[in-house]
């Protein structure tokens, strides 16, 4: 499932921050 | 290249370490002609897992954001649709607990940048594993 983000980076930056407990990677890039 | 380094970075590791407590957030973003939603939505699809979280970049805005915290100029992320410097190709960790998105435990990268290492997949998986608790 694909999310929109927001002006403020929501939902990424909550759902980043609910995940606390785990670590984490960031992949930025296009999709093509 | 940019689709390849998603998987080495992200799904392959997932596959490998989401049962040590890891998961994967990806932004998806407009940098080439090519990409928007629809072509988000398959590239998201091939690399969906129960640890994994997909956004697209609708406005485009989130790249650049990143760029400034990552300290790229515009001569190092040069793409044919911006003039300004977005982090793009872009791989970061973070340890568990409260951390700033924009403040990564470590990050790699596929642009012509020498301010991090760019993406090795052994590497990154080295640095990933570190951070989750030791297998059985």
């Amino acid at each position: 499932m694909l999310h929109d983000l927001s002006a403020d980076f929501r939902p990424l930056s909550d759902d980043f921050a609910a995940a606390r407990e785990d670590a984490r990677v960031l992949i930025v890039t296009s999709p093509t | 290249m940019c689709l390849e380094g998603a998987s080495v970075a992200g799904h392959d590791l997932l596959l490998a370490l989401a049962d040590r407590g890891l998961r994967a957030f990806y932004v998806w973003t407009p940098v080439l002609a090519a990409d928007d939603r629809d072509a988000a939505v398959p590239a998201a699809g091939d690399r969906d897992h129960p640890a994994a979280r997909h956004y697209w970049d609708a406005d485009g805005a989130f790249a650049p954001a990143l760029a400034t915290p990552l300290d790229l100029t515009p001569a190092e992320t040069p793409t044919p649709r911006f003039p300004l410097a977005i982090a793009w190709d872009v791989y970061l960790t973070y340890p568990p607990g409260d951390h700033d998105l924009f403040a990564p435990a470590s990050w790699m990268h596929q642009l012509p940048t020498k301010k991090a290492p760019r993406l090795d997949a052994a590497a990154f998986r080295r640095s990933v594993e570190a951070l989750v608790p030791a297998g059985p």
